[in-house]
């Protein structure tokens, strides 16, 4: 299920918060009703997550209790520490082994079958390789990635390696620890909660009429994110990259990338902001997953203002425990790459994924040494944000495309003339262009002006503005057939 | 503010949220009961040409798509939520295409003016602007004979015609000498039948008719005038708004059978041809004549009203499909483009505001099909075809767009074979059976979608008997699909896969004893 669907916002969500505010005062309990609060949370949660197909549950549940009943065997004081870490190792073996044979079972299966029979290849063993064409020589059956696994098998990591480390208390209520890894708001497509920004409010947490009021204000414009500007754009983005990508000139070229660094953005950045508002909504507080990321003064920066949630997952979870920045430069600059390769490979089983987040790896490496003092001082910061939206840009084609001859293709367009007669225009209407400045403005540009975000009027007027907005979305959302969440493939 | 007051104010803000996205099933609960015409209004679904998706628990095994399909059909005061949007999103392009044409006539240093697109050859084969006499000069031939004053006398004659030679033939009496006098044809008397000036609606041209052999001719043809000016391609609802008011189906990925992106697979091809050819078999051996037709999209006969949209491959899908069964199969394959497109010279062969083609491009196109059969066919330029308001407008429907802001459409309905009269004539209904006092003892079965609508009048006149199906009711014709004499089986171009699938059902039908 998706929040911006018809069946999230009228049913699942109405019927959620009515369950979730009005049972506690027709069952007495003494930790005023948490626990039920949690179960009801937990329940929606499975109800949500079975929306992408029941039998995935299992897996999830699987995933839940090896994690709740390893944070025993980890946990400090009860083994000896040879055997925590043996524990530990075990534990992370076997999320790490459900998320790679879900995630590269195929690429694995395509780059065998290849390599072992190439004389199936049509194409060429090495096109097919790039491409990841397998030729269904080992009749191996492909496997279906199941949805979000990606997220709740960081999250359960998390936990484990923070018991590990003592920096989290052990969960021993197995339902509270479900509820952390299949809490619906996040559990799809992120933002990726570490167990210690979320322990203590799964057993104690105040809801509030002002988080409430925030949480709406937070859904909707996610929403406004997600179905006004991500969804146009998307089909528009759709459309060039079904075409065949030899015969497009420069313009369509640079219309289908920038249009796609946008659909992206508001894409997976409405998702985040409809799941933290919704967060608010039931008393949770997750930390922002965006930060502006067009507004980026360097690679690096960008990295602090995009997907924060996962790079802070890597950061605290592979970056420091190689060291970090603690010791000799070229020994950073090798934890940084691990880390952006890791990044890309994590996104999926794809060669453009390994090559999108190698680039980052050797471009942040680039200008830590090269740059860094020139990017503090250069004046002219405007120009700075608009090449690392170029460098962006350019980098999202390999991420979108299906395959890195694709990518190397489409690429090679924005440079070239191409063929005169293709006309970029074609491919904008008058929603698509107000969309496309709307993106452009919504991207940090109208945050930046001088408006008193406390005002009275400004709060009233905001208010007003979203609920006018969610209604704006749903008129939207009974019109389009077209939405889907990048960041649900991952 | 207070913060007693502050507080009171979000309160009412929540309640308005939890209101927006629970009230509506309650209110829309009250509607169904006490204004069931106003909530089936907002019901319906048919403009979309499509019935409500439903569902069942067991799908939610696999996935929960389906009920969110269910709801979103259900969705309270849908048809109004989609008349608002699709009402400012048209004014929203119309406001975008002024601003556009002005920018770019602007830079461009040209008004958005029309163009005259060069002369187009003559589409009926030769120089038509000749007049149609031969070059043949008069000849004489002799036999040699005896040698003598030859005594002679008319044996033969043969008057000339048209376009042929006619001759005098001699004999001498006396000996075998014989003198032939080739008279030159004499050319055809023309008679001016209909004449059109060029615009922006025909091309321009003279017809002539000649009044000793019947033969039609056009001559001074002038394409019509095309809009070259940028127009940015704009769909409301499923319809794609095109130049002078004509409009486009463009749901189900139509519009990349038109810019070409969609071709298949010589894998794909293969596959649909080793169906053909298996189909064929059956034919066959029942002794059946089988024949696929597709029927061109809209936008292929008429893409001078297209707005700007860029055609990548002009070597499209189903042209490339059809090439490719004809050289791969032993079935008649057919796809009337080329017809259609010279027929649209003299008249409108689709609805301006309707995906169909009309009486007059249905009638063209099953004159082709009678081509491929070896039937007599008719040169629609010699029925009489008087001109009627149509109300056909699918894609008005389908984009919300109200008839009252457009011109009625008209189309020329051809006059065939009055003579003839057919029983069980019902154009709409999904199978239409019909016996005629046609002298072709043959029965025909065909299968297609809603094209066939516009054939059948014409089709059931040729036949003894004719069942005219749509392709999603073929089991329920099966008995006649097997004891038929022709079968067609033809599509719209767009829904080229729906034929294909409709082949597989004839096959398993045939294969049954």
């Amino acid at each position: 299920m998706v929040f911006s669907s018809l069946l999230f916002l009228l049913c699942f969500l109405p019927l959620c918060l009515g369950v979730y505010y009005v049972a506690p005062h027709f069952v007495k309990s003494t930790d005023d009703g948490h626990k039920l609060k949690n179960s009801i949370l937990l329940v929606f949660s499975f109800i949500f997550y079975a929306f992408g197909g029941v039998k995935y549950l299992a897996l999830m549940m699987f995933v839940i209790f090896i994690n709740w009943a390893g944070g025993f065997s980890v946990h400090k004081g009860r083994h000896k520490n040879g055997a925590r870490t043996f524990f530990l190792v075990l534990i992370l073996l076997a999320d790490i082994g459900v998320l790679f044979f879900f995630k590269y079972f195929n690429l694995f299966t395509a780059v065998l079958e290849n390599l072992l029979y190439p004389e199936l290849a049509k194409g060429g063993r090495m096109v097919n390789i790039w491409t990841i064409t397998g030729n269904g020589a080992l009749g191996w059956p492909e496997v279906v990635l199941p949805i979000g696994i990606s997220f709740y098998t960081f999250q359960a990591m998390s936990y484990v390696i923070d018991v590990y480390k003592s920096e989290a208390e052990l969960q021993t209520d197995i339902f509270n620890f479900a509820l952390y890894i299949s809490y619906f708001p996040q559990l799809i497509a992120g933002p990726i909660v570490q167990y210690r920004d979320i322990e203590k409010q799964l057993s104690m947490r105040q809801e509030t009429v002002d988080r409430f009021t925030s949480g709406i204000m937070r859904f909707c414009y996610g929403l406004a994110k997600k179905v006004l500007i991500a969804n146009t754009l998307g089909e528009m983005v759709d459309t060039i990259w079904k075409l065949d990508i030899t015969k497009i000139g420069a313009t369509t070229a640079w219309l289908g990338a920038i249009g796609y660094s946008f659909q992206i953005y508001y894409d997976f950045s409405g998702y985040s902001d409809m799941a933290i508002g919704l967060g608010k909504m039931f008393g949770f507080e997750f930390k922002d997953n965006f930060n502006y990321p067009y507004q980026a003064e360097g690679i690096s920066d960008f990295w602090r203002r995009w997907h924060i949630s996962l790079s802070s997952w890597f950061k605290q979870y592979v970056y420091i425990p190689l060291g970090g920045n603690r010791g000799s430069q070229l020994a950073t600059f090798r934890n940084l790459f691990i880390v952006f390769l890791l990044t890309g490979i994590w996104h999926g089983a794809n060669w453009t994924f390994f090559i999108w987040g190698l680039s980052y790896g050797i471009l942040i490496i680039l200008e830590k040494a090269f740059l860094k003092d020139f990017l503090e001082k250069f004046r002219f910061k405007t120009l700075i944000r608009l090449v690392t939206f170029v460098i962006v840009t350019i980098l999202w084609i390999v991420f979108r495309a299906d395959n890195i001859l694709l990518a190397g293709t489409f690429i090679s367009k924005l440079f070239m003339k191409g063929s005169e007669h293709i006309n970029a225009l074609s491919f904008l209407s008058g929603k698509r262009l107000l969309t496309l400045v709307a993106a452009v403005l919504c991207g940090g540009v109208i945050q930046k002006l001088p408006i008193s975000k406390n005002s009275r009027l400004v709060k009233f007027l905001s208010g007003i503005f979203t609920l006018v907005l969610f209604v704006v979305s749903v008129i939207f959302l009974v019109n389009s057939t077209y939405n889907p969440f990048i960041y649900f493939q991952f | 503010m207070s913060s007693g007051k502050k507080r009171i104010l979000k309160k009412i803000y929540i309640g308005l949220f939890v209101a927006m996205i629970s009230l509506p099933w309650i209110v829309w609960g009250g509607v169904r009961i006490f204004a069931p015409d106003y909530f089936a209004e907002q019901s319906d679904l048919s403009n979309e040409k499509r019935n409500k998706n439903e569902f069942k628990l067991s799908d939610l095994i696999d996935s929960g798509e389906g009920l969110s399909s269910y709801i979103d059909d259900r969705v309270p005061f849908r048809g109004g939520f989609i008349s608002i949007y699709q009402t400012y999103d048209g004014k929203t392009e119309k406001v975008y295409q002024d601003v556009m044409r002005s920018v770019i006539s602007f830079f461009s240093g040209k008004g958005p003016e029309r163009k005259e697109v060069g002369k187009l050859d003559s589409m009926f084969g030769g120089d038509s602007s000749s007049g149609g006499t031969s070059d043949n000069e008069p000849t004489q031939e002799i036999t040699e004979g005896k040698n003598h004053e030859h005594s002679l006398y008319v044996a033969e004659i043969e008057k000339p015609e048209c376009e042929k030679s006619g001759y005098i033939l001699y004999k001498c009496r006396e000996c075998e000498y014989m003198q032939k006098d080739i008279t030159p044809p004499k050319g055809h008397d023309l008679m001016l039948i209909k004449e059109s000036e060029v615009s922006y609606d025909s091309y321009g041209y003279k017809a002539y008719i000649c009044k000793e052999c019947g033969k039609f001719e056009v001559r001074d043809l002038v394409s019509k005038y095309v809009d070259t000016t940028y127009m940015a391609p704009q769909i409301v609802g499923g319809t794609l708004l095109g130049r002078d008011n004509w409009m486009y189906y463009a749901d189900n990925n139509a519009m990349d059978y038109y810019t070409g992106i969609n071709v298949l697979t010589e894998e794909q091809m293969k596959s649909y041809a080793d169906k053909v050819n298996r189909l064929q078999e059956l034919c066959n051996a029942r002794g059946m004549s089988l024949v696929i037709m597709f029927m061109p999209n809209k936008e292929q006969v008429y893409p001078e009203y297209m707005p700007t949209m860029e055609v990548y491959n002009q070597y499209k899908r189903v042209q490339q499909l059809t090439d490719y069964l004809s050289a791969n199969t032993y079935t008649s394959c057919l796809y009337p483009l080329e017809a259609l497109k010279t027929a649209e010279i003299f008249w409108p062969v689709y609805y301006k505001y309707d995906s169909h083609w009309n009486h007059m491009g249905a009638f063209v196109g099953l004159q082709e099909m009678y081509k491929v059969l070896g039937i007599e066919t008719t040169n629609p330029m010699l029925l009489g075809a008087p001109v009627c308001p149509t109300d056909r407008n699918d894609l008005l429907l389908l984009g919300g767009l109200s008839p009252d802001n457009y011109n009625t459409d008209s189309e020329f309905v051809p006059n065939y074979k009055s003579d003839i009269y057919v029983n069980g004539l019902d154009v709409h209904a999904d199978i239409c059976h019909t016996y005629s006092s046609s002298p072709n003892a043959c029965k025909l079965v065909m299968l297609a979608d809603s094209f066939r609508e516009m054939m059948t009048p014409y089709i059931t006149k040729d036949f003894s008997e004719c069942v005219i199906a749509h392709r999603n009711v073929t089991d329920s014709v099966a008995e006649d699909i097997k004891n038929c004499n022709i079968l067609v089986i033809a599509a719209v171009e767009r829904e080229d896969t729906g034929l294909f699938s409709c082949i597989d059902k004839v096959i398993a039908i045939l294969e049954q004893q």
